[in-house]
């Protein structure tokens, strides 16, 4: 998180993290397809010819004034494949919030538990968590003929009880409410945080 | 610069004596060497400050500096693998009109400067080297009590924030088939 006083804003990092084809450049995509022009910037988007992502893509989204001061949110994604595992590192550096793109096929459960358990690598890393670190599970492509029950999702991958959401990102359902759950998520970490240390010095 | 609040919970408070002096260090920078642009931006990619100069429209930089920072990330994590002790000292992307070089003012913040090919590269490192020095101190200072950042984040700033998603972030959809 990055606080400018002179300008009034607050700046939070929000990563997209999820195995290789799971929907996170989705996501992103919708998310900047639907937003008001005066609230975003450019898409940023790195990509191999073969249309997946290398390094990252980024996109900044603002909300207006909010109590005079100006939220921003940085939005970016992580390559998904074994091969860019250094890449995702460099990524979650700074991070503040992540949304954990699940993928709905019976056959990417394996990947999807491997992917979550990298993620918590590179959290711990960072002197992080699952536990306390703000995050919510989307599981993406729920139209597919062979999606996986949702009860068996949250048993396999929901272990800490982190809120959760079904998702088309493609089709845009359950993106915006994946979005908002893992902002609040950060807002509410931080203050829980502030308070804290508020009390610690009590 | 680096808020300690006991937990860990802000990376970075910039405050408005902190932004005036690096401002006018970047502004400095900018007119001595005719930058395009000169960007100060932390390691993921947020810009603290910028100067932008006359030849140079687009005002919105923040895909820049996040592929400024992640370029020179990504640059730190080569030199790793080639079994460099240290970070690789700049990075410098070379176009036909116009350069982008990258260096490192601390450990989290990098400096990120777009000039047009005819300034010479070593004109750019001293300088950047200069402004770099004046930098270190403002970015080693600690601010903004966290009285104040409880003021920036309470219940208030929680709730008008959450109104505000909802106008902001929405298609028409009904239901979020979420659980919580």
């Amino acid at each position: 998180m990055f606080i400018h006083w002179a300008l009034k804003e607050i700046h939070l990092k929000i990563v997209y993290y999820g195995a290789g084809m799971s929907g996170k450049t989705e996501n992103l995509r919708y998310i900047h397809s639907r937003i008001d022009p005066a609230l975003k910037g450019d898409m940023v988007m790195l990509k191999t010819n073969e249309d997946r992502t290398i390094f990252f893509d980024f996109l900044q989204l603002e909300v207006g004034n909010i109590d005079g001061k100006k939220p921003k949110f940085n939005l970016y994604t992580v390559p998904g494949q074994i091969q860019y595992a250094q890449t995702r590192r460099v990524v979650l550096n700074g991070v503040d919030g992540i949304v954990f793109v699940a993928d709905s096929r019976k056959d990417m459960m394996d990947a999807n538990l491997e992917t979550l358990l990298d993620l918590e690598k590179h959290l711990i890393a960072g002197g992080k968590t699952l536990e306390n670190f703000p995050w919510v599970l989307q599981y993406n492509k729920r139209d597919v003929p062979d999606a996986e029950s949702i009860a068996e999702m949250e048993t396999k991958l929901n272990f800490f009880g982190v809120p959760s959401f079904e998702a088309i990102a493609t089709t845009g359902e359950g993106v915006f409410p994946t979005l908002k759950a893992v902002i609040k998520k950060v807002v509410g970490h931080v203050q829980s945080q502030l308070e804290g240390a508020q009390r610690m010095r009590a | 610069m680096n808020e300690n609040t006991g937990a860990g919970a802000l990376d970075t408070v910039l405050s408005k004596g902190q932004f005036d002096r690096i401002f006018s260090c970047l502004a400095d920078l900018a007119a001595k060497l005719r930058l395009m642009a000169v960007l100060l931006v932390d390691g993921s990619g947020r810009i603290l400050a910028q100067k932008i100069g006359d030849g140079w429209k687009d005002t919105r930089l923040e895909g820049l500096a996040a592929l400024a920072a992640g370029s020179y990330s990504a640059s730190n994590e080569i030199a790793r693998l080639l079994g460099e002790s240290a970070r690789f000292r700049m990075v410098l992307h070379e176009g036909e009109r116009r350069n982008l070089f990258v260096c490192s003012v601390t450990q989290d913040f990098h400096l990120a400067v777009v000039f047009e090919s005819g300034t010479a590269v070593g004109m750019i490192r001293l300088f950047t080297k200069r402004a770099v020095e004046q930098l270190v101190p403002v970015l080693s200072e600690r601010t903004a009590p966290e009285q104040d950042l409880g003021k920036m984040f309470d219940r208030n700033f929680e709730t008008l924030l959450g109104e505000e998603l909802d106008r902001s972030l929405t298609d028409g959809r009904s239901g979020n088939r979420g659980r919580s």
